[in-house]
């Protein structure tokens, strides 16, 4: 399974951001990127994490039982959901296709470009953002922007397999997975990542 | 056809459930077709100041709080293991679907008990599983809150149906949370009294817990081995409202869109649906959304029930719930109540299943769940 990479971008947060301040911080580092390359209505998005919402879950609480239990912040609850960067990211930036969050580490960002590519291939959506993200500081964010293939784009493409390849990386983090896919394409070099029973990712000239 | 994978047909071959009302299938659906309520008040909660003390919880589980969904996910899977009767020498995916993970286990680090949250985050669920019932395969965990539990299920059916995988356990679990039932309340999202998916008078959904998994394999591979499918999984539907971090989309379009994505990869026309066992969280907002959804897109009026009066909202759990109530209604082609459920705003058409209904032919059925910040999510099921 293959698709083409449209856009790439990593960042990384060295202040010590709040857990509910990381999905705006997402929007913020992608809206700019990704302007005018997709179609929302047509975009799905593939995240994957460790701890999103663990964080926000721990702060949620405390604060509850420091105000007591009826007034805690009904505001600050969405935040302690796992899903709730990948729905952020969607709502700020009108994406309605299939919305995913993938919790784990490498194996999470195994499945969430396999779910994307997959996606694409099927014709279920256009585009998939797939996302990798560290929400504990420091914060750290890759992402990739993914269509069907055309020939002659002299776009690099992503590939999904369910063999792991030999020299496949061993990445810790489903962000440092990502990211190191986006580093490789900024200069051009080659990159793959795997683990056993999920297969592995690479780029292609 | 598995979205758009074409491979053969996916059917379940085992079930388990750890629920409110009942820690085996037989019993649950026992007790659904009796048209029991899993709600009570606590004495627990109330004591701790909770506004609202009802809740639909598995009473007689016993487990260390901080592993409480690890526990019951085990349970529910083994359960379904022993009736699938999977072979020991192959690889079986674990795929979980859930909301929170550990919620204790982050309430108690708030209060300042020392955890390593690693081990309490959603993916320690399938790793749990995986360990405890001597499995190898892929593990994947899905934390896509209340539709959690169709994702994980249409996941693994569609890595059978792409020759990715032989065998899977899938569902969803969610231990109770009192980070959730503060949530749900400060966002006055909680029932006055009961929770009645679709009654004129709702007011609002009950906090559950529950663990669900289902087998999943090829028809193929079951049959030659000599075990009884239960039911087929055809596609799964799914789609985003991106709209607003907790209110639907008021016309249901979201939610109509997830059911459509499902019918159209299943290759299914919606006058073919016999039954929609809908999310039906008994929320004004999401039950007249979705109630929408459901008038623009069945002109045929199929069998609406829901089961959340009985069991509460299990959030990520919910789903895989219905995923083992729908296979069982297929089975036994009948259609379990919506517990609670009074009567019908004058405006609406929704054929609502308030008492048992025996449908013999009862063929294909679609199971939805729906989520905060719009995730939509429907798995469409035939009989076998």
């Amino acid at each position: 399974m293959q698709a083409e990479v449209l856009k790439w971008y990593q960042a990384a947060q060295d202040e010590n951001l709040p857990p509910e301040k990381v999905a705006d911080w997402v929007v913020e580092m992608l809206q700019p990127q990704l302007t005018g390359h997709y179609d929302p209505l047509r975009t799905g998005i593939y995240l994957a994490t460790g701890d999103i919402g663990a964080g926000a879950s721990i702060n949620f609480w405390a604060e509850a039982l420091a105000c007591g239990l009826g007034f805690a912040n009904p505001a600050q609850f969405p935040g302690t959901l796992a899903s709730s960067c990948a729905t952020h990211i969607a709502t700020k930036l009108s994406m309605q296709g299939a919305n995913y969050t993938l919790v784990g580490t490498t194996e999470a960002a195994m499945a969430a470009i396999q779910h994307g590519v997959s996606d694409i291939e099927a014709q279920l959506v256009d585009y998939a953002l797939i996302v990798g993200i560290d929400a504990s500081p420091p914060s750290r964010l890759g992402a990739l922007l993914l269509a069907r293939p055309i020939e002659g784009s002299g776009n690099r493409l992503l590939c999904w397999s369910r063999e792991v390849a030999e020299g496949s990386a061993v990445v810790p983090s489903a962000a440092e997975a990502v990211m190191g896919l986006a580093s490789a394409l900024d200069d051009r070099s080659s990159y793959c990542f795997g683990s056993p029973y999920e297969g592995c990712v690479s780029l292609l000239p | 056809m598995l979205n758009g994978v074409p491979a053969e047909s996916v059917v379940i071959t085992g079930l388990g459930v750890v629920t409110p009302l009942g820690q085996t299938v037989d019993e649950l659906w026992q007790a659904l077709m009796a048209g029991h309520c899993a709600s009570r008040p606590w004495e627990d909660l109330k004591e701790q100041g909770f506004r609202i003390s009802t809740a639909c919880r598995v009473a007689d589980f016993a487990a260390p709080d901080e592993q409480r969904g690890q526990f019951m996910a085990i349970a529910a899977a083994r359960q379904a293991r022993e009736q699938a009767r999977l072979p020991q020498d192959r690889p079986v995916g674990v795929f979980v679907g859930s909301t929170m993970g550990e919620s204790a286990a982050f309430e108690q680090t708030a209060e300042g008990r020392a955890f390593d949250l690693g081990q309490s985050s959603i993916q320690i669920f399938p790793k749990a599983v995986q360990t405890a019932l001597g499995l190898e395969g892929p593990l994947r965990a899905y934390g896509t809150a209340c539709a959690a539990g169709n994702y994980a299920i249409g996941a693994a059916a569609r890595a059978i149906q792409s020759g990715q995988l032989d065998y899977a356990i899938a569902g969803g679990v969610e231990p109770f949370s009192r980070i959730a039932m503060v949530g749900f309340s400060r966002s006055r999202a909680m029932a006055a009294d009961y929770c009645r998916p679709f009654d004129k008078d709702r007011s609002g959904m009950q906090l559950g817990e529950a663990a669900a998994f289902v087998v999943l394999e090829s028809e193929r591979a079951a049959r030659a081995r000599g075990v009884t499918p239960l039911a087929r999984v055809h596609s799964l539907g799914l789609s985003c409202d991106a709209y607003h971090p907790t209110a639907p989309r008021p016309d249901g379009s979201g939610m109509a869109a997830a059911m459509s994505q499902a019918l159209q990869m299943g290759g299914v026309a919606p006058g073919d649906i016999d039954w929609v066992c809908a999310h039906g969280s008994g929320t004004r907002a999401s039950d007249a959304a979705e109630s929408q959804a459901l008038a623009s897109l069945f002109e045929h009026r199929p069998a609406i029930s829901g089961i959340k009066g009985a069991l509460g909202h299990a959030l990520g759990a919910a789903t895989a719930v219905q995923a083992v109530v729908v296979t069982l209604g297929l089975q036994q082609q009948c259609i379990p109540p919506t517990v609670n459920f009074r009567g019908l705003e004058p405006e609406s058409r929704l054929d609502m299943v308030a008492e048992p209904r025996s449908v013999p032919g009862l063929r294909r059925a679609l199971s939805c769940g729906y989520a905060f910040g719009g995730i939509n999510s429907a798995l469409l099921m035939e009989a076998v």
